[in-house]
């Protein structure tokens, strides 16, 4: 699903830059200028050909296996054939089209998308082993499975074998098998874990597989089964693209590639906006708090993110340096229920601090964590580790969507609610989720945030 | 290939559908010194097989009537067939396709399109390899 969206969002940026480059290359001193309704034929019909085109060399598909070689050379032909419908417009509408420059054009737009082409593939490349898949089935159908993941070359990783109750365990597996069918609750709840895959099409393993499906639609984590089932030479699927690897792959959050993408490149473009526009007040009170206390600006705490990965959550500093330790001999005085620590006067808070948590300023540096692709805009909130282990197995699948800088919990009357109400509503978000909802969010905070009202 | 000249020549029994593909391999494995036999389906294969048992059985799993898994499975259940090598050819090479074919009886398992190379690199370790030696051979080889 995140290579999806990776992929669309590979498609959009590719389009934006034809779009820049088409613009620039009218705009530059000494280019001919396009007539407007030129400028918008060229951009739309090449719009087109570059999407087309892309579909048809699978340029985003999300497993075409190609390195940088390959992306280069499916590129430049795209730009060709692109470059190619262009000055077949250009012979069709002469009139308009007298001036157009088609050769400042591609000496723009090439690097352009080549570099944003192979930013992105190297960006891709360079998070090696990111998303861990444990294979469930030690048989020839699981051995397979893992060989085909490993020789597979994307940044896929094998983490580890479960087996069935009954099954001998093959030799030469490609990973550790690490217990059978039932210990994968345990094995979610320990690790981070991006898909699983059922290894087995045989009758006796039915029931052990219908159980894992439940542990794993509680969890939120992404599942595979076996495509065909039954053994057949010559039949194909209808839809191979479907089932590529042979799988028919599920997830648990509704699948809505497009929309992911255009939230992702909300996240990017409203967080660097915001930073950029906010970031007169980010200094001063970065000042104010190196000025009024000991300590860094900064406060980095462990968080969990997607699927359960931990990263570093930014906020800046509002408590005293020791907060952490303090916290163990505050817990007496815990106001909130669950696994969670609100309390409303709390003494390792600073005089700043308390300032610019009334007014979330002290949340602002995450803007930096969705800007790394850590989080979003608008999601649940991350919890801490220590909450994640308190966490029922439904409660997990809070961490099957990426975290956010408000969600529904926020604005609702923010510490007021118990942490069972609290799940629930993240629940609700995940389950239906959508754009609209996401920007209904965010205009509702902004009046939240402005006024500080219902802040601790 | 790098295998030591034998001094008598191996049969293979080249089950395939397809005549130019048929012919392209044949003439290959003839090039290397090898004694072949051919059938372009199951029922072909059998009558072959009832009057020889060769080194090595090639086939291709897509076959007009019964399908080449069945024909694995044929040989494994034939006493004096049992320990033959087969290497299956397939133009579908999903896990679940490998692991049919490993399940069948099949010893290894080769991706249409393919090269020579990798053919004859394929057949040599089926023959030569630490297979060759073992008196039951259940286990498929991918990454030879």
């Amino acid at each position: 699903m995140l290579k999806q969206t990776a992929q669309s969002i590979n498609l959009v940026v590719d389009c934006l830059s034809l779009v820049v480059a088409s613009v620039v290359a009218t705009k530059i001193p000494g280019a001919y200028r396009w007539h407007w309704m030129v400028l918008i034929g060229m951009g739309a019909g090449s719009m087109l050909v570059w999407t087309l085109g892309g579909r048809v060399l699978r340029h985003y598909d999300v497993w075409n296996g190609r390195g940088i070689a390959g992306d280069v050379t499916l590129t430049m032909l795209l730009l060709g054939a692109m470059v190619g419908a262009m000055a077949v417009l250009r012979t069709i509408v002469p009139p308009y089209a007298r001036g157009s420059d088609l050769e400042t054009f591609v000496v723009v737009a090439a690097p352009a998308i080549l570099w944003l082409r192979l930013t992105t593939s190297w960006l891709r490349r360079r998070e090696v082993s990111i998303e861990h898949v444990v294979v469930v089935g030690t048989g020839p159908l699981g051995r397979h499975t893992g060989l085909e993941i490993r020789d597979r070359k994307d940044h896929r990783h094998v983490f580890g074998y479960l087996r069935f109750a009954d099954e001998p365990v093959h030799s030469r597996l490609p990973a550790e098998v690490l217990g059978t069918a039932i210990d994968l609750e345990d094995l979610l709840k320990k690790h981070v874990v991006n898909e699983v895959y059922l290894a087995s099409n045989r009758d006796p393993h039915r029931a052990e597989m219908q159980a894992a499906i439940g542990v794993l639609e509680r969890f939120g984590i992404p599942f595979a089964l076996p495509a065909a089932g039954f053994r057949f030479g010559r039949a194909r699927p209808q839809h191979e693209q479907a089932v590529a690897d042979g799988y028919v792959h599920y997830l648990s959050v509704r699948n809505k590639p497009v929309q992911l993408a255009v939230k992702r490149a909300f996240d990017i473009f409203a967080s660097s906006l915001a930073l950029a526009c906010l970031s007169p007040l980010l200094v001063a009170v970065a000042a104010l708090i190196k000025l009024t206390s000991r300590g860094p600006v900064l406060f980095r705490q462990n968080r969990v993110g997607l699927h359960g990965r931990s990263f570093h959550m930014l906020k800046f500093r509002s408590m005293v340096q020791n907060a952490e330790e303090l916290k163990a001999k505050l817990m007496a005085f815990n106001e909130q229920q669950g696994p969670v620590f609100k309390m409303a006067r709390d003494p390792r808070i600073t005089s700043v601090g308390r300032f610019i948590r009334k007014y979330s300023i002290d949340e602002l540096p995450q803007l930096l964590n969705v800007l790394r692709g850590e989080m979003s805009i608008v999601g649940p909130r991350p919890p801490v580790p220590s909450e994640v282990e308190k966490y029922e197995a439904w409660q997990r699948r809070r961490l099957s969507v990426r975290p956010g800088l408000t969600c529904v919990w926020q604005v609702s009357g923010r510490n007021q609610i118990s942490f069972e109400e609290w799940m629930y509503l993240d629940m609700q978000y995940i389950d239906h989720w959508s754009l609209a909802q996401d920007f209904q969010l965010i205009l509702k905070t902004v009046p939240i945030v402005l006024t500080g009202r219902g802040a601790s | 290939m790098e295998t030591k000249a034998p001094d008598f020549k191996r049969v293979v029994l080249l089950v395939e559908d397809h005549p130019t593909q048929r012919e392209a391999i044949r003439r290959l494995l003839l090039e290397k010194n090898f004694r072949v036999e051919t059938a372009n389906d199951y029922h072909g294969a059998i009558k072959v097989l009832a009057s020889c048992v060769p080194h090595l059985i090639c086939l291709d799993i897509a076959l007009p009537r019964e399908s080449g898994l069945e024909l694995c499975e044929y040989v494994r259940g034939e006493d004096k067939l049992r320990t033959v090598p087969i290497l299956v050819i397939s133009d579908r090479s999903s896990p679940e396709d490998m692991a049919n074919a490993e399940d069948a009886g099949a010893n290894a398992f080769l991706k249409k399109p393919f090269t020579r190379d990798k053919l004859l690199k394929y057949i040599g370790v089926l023959l030569d390899g630490p297979y060759s030696s073992r008196p039951s051979v259940r286990r498929l080889r991918r990454d030879v």
